[in-house]
């Protein structure tokens, strides 16, 4: 079992490749494992589906007709807002020159073909587990008398800075991204400490009861026998 | 765009005690990064790590089931749960290629973020440490930084 799960329920993946046998097998593999996938079968279709349905992840061949996977590689990576898609190179280049030239291009992994199905569905989830947390929003949360901004690390309270630890920072930054929604202490657990972590639900308590004494008791409201909201807070 | 691509950082260098080749970090050092390291068992984050980027390297001799089903414990002793770990595997002598495919997948399913068998090259070894690096999060890392995203799905 992968240590922080992607979910794949909602993971959609664009498969780019000039090869129909090889995109039906990706496909199969990955559909078997829970992503939704879809299909592009050259360069310049795949760089338009990446704009048009912008995928949680994209798999990328090197060698193909018109466009190359290294050329849409590095469209993805210069055009927002799907600059920050994950990619995975996946081609029949065994060298060492190919795989560098992937990476560089921005690619986040780089797999050669033949590939198995399991190693492909775990470099997949790898790679949607290591960028998912960094591409899904905004990085700094601005309210009228409060700013939380994950670039600095930094809770600002009427401009007045305040420092938190990073999992009662973590913590905050998540409930204020969805103000009014009820986390439970589960869920809390399963974001903020993963998991792999083997730590109890009241933890989320106690941090909770940490950020309150710092930015205030009325920001965080516990909802009885549920879990714990953001209240958007007012001026006045 | 640039910066981002070629962009060095810091790295936790974790040795396996049992370890007779490590790797030459000096090298690694001269290419911009820069080294802290403890050794397996020792897990205590350096001081010095601040919101700079880093990865952990993790090198050991040969594929080590037990260490890789704690990862999520190795990850915990650290508090790094969303670092990046490399882990960097000695030379197998595996008979049969589905069984090197089968640990390099029990590693990446136990938490690892990327798993490599040496013998690797020097120049192979520092792309894919920068890969790993450009996708943390600081101000001077710009590309994956979102702010134009308009909301987090839940």
């Amino acid at each position: 079992m992968p240590a922080r799960p992607h979910n794949t329920a909602l993971a959609t993946i664009l498969l780019i490749d000039d090869e129909p046998d090889i995109l039906e097998l990706l496909k199969y593999n990955l559909n078997k494992a829970g992503y939704a996938t879809q299909l592009a079968f050259n360069g310049a279709e795949g760089l338009e589906k990446t704009r048009k349905i912008k995928p949680d992840l994209v798999i990328l061949d090197i060698m193909m007709p018109g466009l190359d996977g290294v050329f849409v590689c590095k469209a993805i990576r210069a055009e927002e807002p799907i600059a920050h898609t994950p990619i995975i190179m996946l081609t029949a280049k065994m060298n060492e020159e190919s795989e560098v030239l992937g990476l560089e291009a921005g690619a986040d992994d780089y797999l050669t073909k033949p590939v198995s199905p399991r190693l492909l569905v775990s470099r997949v989830q790898a790679v949607l587990r290591r960028t998912q947390k960094l591409v899904d929003g905004p990085q700094v949360l601005q309210f009228p008398d409060i700013e939380i901004n994950r670039e600095e690390y930094v809770v600002r309270l009427q401009g007045k800075p305040i420092k938190l630890p990073k999992k009662e920072f973590e913590l905050l930054f998540l409930l204020a991204s969805h103000p009014g929604t009820v986390f439970t202490r589960d869920e809390l657990l399963e974001e903020i400490w993963g998991s792999d972590v083997y730590v109890v639900v009241r933890t989320v308590d106690v941090h909770v009861r940490k950020i309150r004494r710092k930015i205030g008791e009325t920001r965080i409201e516990t909802v009885k026998g549920v879990g714990y909201k953001f209240i958007t807070p007012t001026i006045g | 765009m640039t910066q981002a691509l070629y962009m060095s950082g810091n790295i936790l260098y974790v040795p396996a005690r049992n370890l007779r080749n490590p790797i030459q970090t000096e090298f690694l050092a001269a290419e911009g990064f820069v080294f802290y390291q403890i050794r397996h068992g020792e897990e205590k984050v350096p001081e010095q790590w601040s919101s700079e980027p880093y990865v952990i390297l993790l090198e050991m001799e040969a594929f080590d089931p037990e260490f890789i089903r704690n990862v999520p414990q190795f990850r915990a002793a650290l508090g790094a749960y969303r670092i990046p770990i490399l882990a960097l595997v000695g030379p197998t002598r595996l008979p049969l290629p589905q069984e090197a495919i089968r640990q390099e997948a029990e590693a990446l399913d136990s938490g690892i973020d990327a798993y490599l068998q040496k013998p690797i090259s020097f120049t192979r070894l520092v792309a894919r440490l920068r890969v790993l690096l450009r996708r943390t999060p600081t101000p001077s890392n710009p590309l994956y930084s979102c702010q134009h995203a308009p909301t987090i799905p839940r």
